[in-house]
């Protein structure tokens, strides 16, 4: 039954093969994996007036939100790989929730990147009037006082939380990690002193200009928004962590529909007008293929298991 | 300042900028009034539309939908008893029972006012006050949203009219309800009892429509044939508007007290206008005269919450545009937006672009008006929709409540959710208890773990848990307000012990010669406390600290309120009749399997076949009279003209994905 199931399957498909130069026919889905209004929403709904314009069919938008973005991909990764249903993906999350959980519902492999179209750089933040002037300050403060320093960061098995895991590693101090419900959340913390220092992103610490103090970045070079600003590898610690935020299809999806898809993407991500507000809101503006973003997954996955592995233990 | 204001008024000057905010206005109604659609929704489904338009006139429309929603959700909380978001839970205390005694109109006009009374108030602060009250917002940390979990929850003890026991068992039942999946902190899986898309947690949509809805389509349509949804029909009248109107001016001690309240759980970040108007309603019930009067049908319950969440929203705005922190998810949207359009929020807002940040501002205090008169005009309209026969009505608001439990998470399990809950909260309606407080504790819960969880990190990275969560201006405060809350009324009693006396005799005898047969209602509530406690316990036990800790806190709980109702259910039986004929356990039977099989068809045969079946075989069911071939043409029109209308609305203007079937895509 089930053989017979797969020859009706491929017959129907036969004639969206053979038509495959005309991709899209039909609407293409965007699914958002969080909940509406937040930055991945935002963020699909400026580039959907463009992808409708560029491909020429309408791209509805389409809400799974649920265990921190896992049932929206849990979801994506049961899709026909026809092309026609994409979803908005997270860096770290799409590897470090298969890593970490045996429920998240899919594997990092089953998904095909198409594009990684933004990347936003981490840091260690604190109050203009905290008394930790540098890093290393705040590192030999918590070597002499073990869990007294507090930090916080937006969720669990996310870019700060496995960010943190690897500086305390680095640094063999301990510090109390503090999980907020977000990015939000966690900024207010910081800001009513609830938390001492803070793992921010790039965008996260430009609004608050001079209120607060950024004691290091984990990129390779420094940034553009904060050029005086030290990196960890600058101080020492072989830290790099950023959230990449991009699009996939299910693995299995024809490369005709991944490359037009592509295409598309890179041709809104490379807009100058994007990328100059992009640039202004400390978001870092990148194109970065299909392929690039795969060897990128490969490379993390082998950085982060072991640590996951330890701490889940 | 002053100057500002001007500048921003100058925006409004602009027509197309007005017909923008009134048009924003009017769409903010529809997503308030269609339960399972939030404010939150429809600003996100709007922020593409205003990149093309001017900044000041983007802003000016998104101003109008938060405003419209803050209003929109009252409608149906009013006619038919089901919340359009969390925020209106508290209208419908007395919003209902007014619409049952046929003054619809009344609360929908009390609505109206109400929520442009407390949204002018909370602009006219945002507006003045702004910098301030943000500064305040921040002091609120981990230990502070707590307590405030915990005062929300000794509201418990207004809601729950007759037994505080009944009502804390329910409370706590939604608190374990609201721990069901994923963990907000420590990212654990809890509870999903082998579903996977259980872990996105109990939707608030499903919950709501489910405990406040269902049970009253299912008690009243399906089961007593009842062939309007109220007893009394609405007639509309000029009068009713200038007596409310009349009314609520006279009343300014109450509009401000609600207004105040609303504002500051607004400008407190990431508390909402659910918690705000609670708040309000329990505090009208504590100082008003006459408090017997609430949930019998007053229009001060329905404007105490009303203006409470409406102020909520210029409230949230207060720490969004001085700070950059949304006090409420549709503030996030808003910020989103700013963003978008270049500006971000702080300084640069009130310098740079001063302009549109007062047109916003002054947008918002138009689209309080606008408010007061669409509600005021459309009560005409709205007020009618309840004279509609049941045949009509009930299949109509059962498939709406299908795709308002649907639409946000395009979750099915989600619409599942929603009939279980439906057969629950009719069950406990039958044993007398209340959904209120459970969806409270579905509602508090999160804060009360979420709070717990991040001050034990804090507090013992500083040393201490205790002091840390206790030794602070605002929670000491708040642990006031829970004492003063939770141990007035024992306080107050024991002053008029006489007269408390008096009636619990009263009571008493009443008990004793209605009810000689039927179900002990505590006696089987304390079952199902210690049953749902052991499952609970069973399956919970590889948790870690951080994860479980709210858990245990909850069954503990469960495990008290559960030997409490035994043993009062023992001493003290509170017998009730679960169907009062046979006839109609038969029709509420028979009411839910048909909406089993409904739900059953959808992913078989498509969203509009199954809906247009389940419409036609609903109001041909529900009708008197033997069905005739004329009868059945009627029902087949009236349903094919109500699918279509409902998919070209949902899939066409609003864009909002519907289910779809695995053959016919």
């Amino acid at each position: 039954m089930r053989k017979f199931y797969t020859i009706l399957a491929s017959l129907l498909l036969l004639p969206t093969l053979a038509l495959a130069d005309g991709y899209p026919e039909k609407n293409v889905v965007y699914q958002i994996t969080f909940n509406p209004g937040g930055g991945s929403d935002i963020r699909a709904r400026q580039q959907q007036p463009m992808l409708e314009a560029d491909l020429g069919v309408k791209i509805p938008i389409q809400y799974k939100p649920g265990g921190g973005g896992s049932l929206g991909w849990a979801e994506l990764v049961k899709k026909k790989p026809d092309g026609y249903f994409m979803s908005g993906i997270n860096i770290p999350h799409i590897i470090l929730q298969p890593l970490a959980r045996d429920n998240a519902g899919y594997e990092t492999e089953q998904i095909e990147p198409i594009i990684l179209f933004q990347q936003i750089p981490f840091g260690l933040t604190v109050m203009a009037d905290s008394p930790f002037k540098t890093l290393d300050e705040l590192v030999s403060y918590a070597k002499e006082n073990p869990g007294a320093v507090t930090i916080g960061g937006s969720g669990t098995w996310d870019a700060t939380h496995i960010a943190h895991l690897q500086f305390e590693k680095m640094t063999g101090a301990k510090f109390t990690y503090v999980p907020h419900k977000g990015g939000k959340p966690k900024q207010t913390a910081l800001l009513g002193g609830h938390t001492m220092a803070s793992w921010f992103g790039v965008s996260e610490w430009l609004p608050y200009g001079d209120k607060v103090r950024n004691l290091a970045v984990a990129t390779n070079e420094p940034v553009e928004t904060n050029p005086d600003l030290p990196t960890f590898k600058s101080l020492g610690y072989e830290l790099l962590s950023s959230v990449y935020h991009g699009v996939g299809v299910p693995a299995g999806t024809p490369a005709d529909a991944v490359a037009r898809l592509e295409a598309a993407f890179t041709d809104i991500a490379n807009d100058p007008e994007v990328r100059a507000r992009k640039l202004k809101d400390g978001i870092l503006p990148i194109a970065m293929s299909g392929a690039d973003a795969k060897a990128l997954i490969a490379d993390r996955k082998e950085i982060w298991a072991p640590i996951v592995e330890e701490f889940t233990q | 300042m002053f100057d500002g204001l001007l500048s921003g008024a100058a925006h409004l000057a602009v027509p197309m900028n007005l017909v923008f905010l009134f048009l924003g206005t009017a769409l903010g109604i529809v997503f308030g009034a269609i339960p399972g659609l939030t404010a939150t929704m429809g600003l996100a489904l709007l922020v593409p539309f205003t990149f093309t338009m001017e900044p000041a006139t983007g802003l000016l429309m998104l101003a109008g939908i938060y405003v419209g929603a803050m209003y929109g959700d009252a409608i149906p909380a009013i006619l038919i008893n089901t919340p359009g978001t969390p925020a209106a839970i508290a209208t419908t205390f007395d919003g209902y029972p007014l619409s049952q005694k046929g003054m619809a109109q009344h609360a929908l006009v009390a609505a109206a006012f109400a929520s442009c009374f407390g949204s002018v108030v909370g602009n006219l602060v945002l507006a003045y006050a702004a910098e301030p009250l943000a500064q305040m917002s921040l002091k609120f940390g981990p230990a502070e949203y707590f307590w405030l979990g915990i005062f929300g929850l000794t509201i418990i003890s207004v809601l729950s009219s007759g037994s505080l026991l009944k009502g804390f068992v329910t409370a706590t039942l939604g608190m374990l309800l609201s721990s069901v999946g994923m963990a907000t902190l420590s990212g654990e899986v809890r509870l999903t009892f082998g579903f996977p898309e259980l872990q996105g947690g109990i939707g608030l949509a499903g919950a709501l429509i489910g405990f406040f809805c269902l049970p009253e389509i299912l008690s009243n349509f399906i089961g007593k044939r009842q062939n309007t949804y109220t007893g009394a029909q609405v007639q509309p009248s000029l009068s009713v508007i200038k007596d409310t109107l009349k009314d609520l001016v006279l009343r300014p001690v109450l509009m401000l007290r609600s207004s105040v309240i609303g504002l500051v759980v607004g400008v407190a970040p990431g508390a909402g206008g659910n918690i705000a108007s609670m708040v309000s309603y329990s505090e009208a019930t504590r100082w008003e005269k006459n408090p017997e009067e609430f949930g019998k049908g007053t229009i001060r319950g329905v404007a105490a919450s009303e203006a409470a969440n409406s102020a909520m929203a210029p409230g949230s705005l207060i720490p969004l545009l001085t700070l950059g922190i949304p006090g409420s998810p549709p503030a996030a949207v808003i910020l989103g937006a700013l963003m978008l359009h270049g500006m971000q929020p702080g300084n640069d807002l009130f310098v740079v672009y001063a302009d549109i940040t007062y047109a916003f501002i002054v947008g918002l205090l138009v689209a309080s008006f606008a408010v007061l008169l669409f509600g005021t005009a459309g009560s005409f309209v709205y007020a009618r929709i309840i004279n509609v026969p049941s045949r009509t009505l009930a299949p109509l608001i059962l498939v709406m409540t299908v795709l308002g439990s649907y639409a946000i998470r395009n979750n099915l399990l989600d619409v599942w959710v929603m009939l279980v809950f439906g057969i629950i909260g009719l069950i406990l309606n039958r044993l007398r208890f209340q959904p209120a407080p459970l969806v409270l504790g579905i509602i508090l819960g999160p804060y009360i773990e979420n709070g717990l969880v991040q001050s034990m990190m804090i507090g013992g990275a500083s040393g201490s848990v205790l002091s840390y969560m206790t030794l602070r201006p605002i929670s000491l405060f708040l642990i006031g307000l829970c004492v003063l809350s939770a141990f007035g009324p024992w306080l107050l009693s024991l002053l008029s012990r006489k007269r408390m006396a008096k009636t619990q005799v009263d009571g008493a005898s009443a008990i004793n010669t209605n009810t000689i047969s039927g179900i002990n209602s505590d006696l089987v509530m304390g079952v199902v406390c210690l049953i749902v406690a052991a499952i609970v316990l069973y399956s919970t036990g590889g948790l870690s600290q951080y994860g479980g800790v709210f858990i245990r806190f909850s069954t503990g709980l469960l495990v008290l309120f559960g030997i409490a109702s035994l043993v009062r259910g023992i001493r003290q039986p509170d017998k009730v009749q679960f169907f009062e004929t046979t006839a109609e356990r038969a029709r509420i039977t028979t009411g839910v399997v048909m909406l089993a099989c409904y739900l059953v068809l959808i992913p078989v045969i498509g969203f509009v076949f199954a809906s247009l079946l389940f419409y036609l075989i609903m109001s041909l069911t529900l009708k008197d009279s033997p069905i005739t071939f004329k009868s059945f043409i009627f029902s087949l029109l009236q349903a094919l003209f109500v699918v279509a209308l409902l998919y070209s609305l949902f899939h066409f203007l609003l864009q909002v994905p519907l289910p779809t079937s695995m053959w016919l895509d």
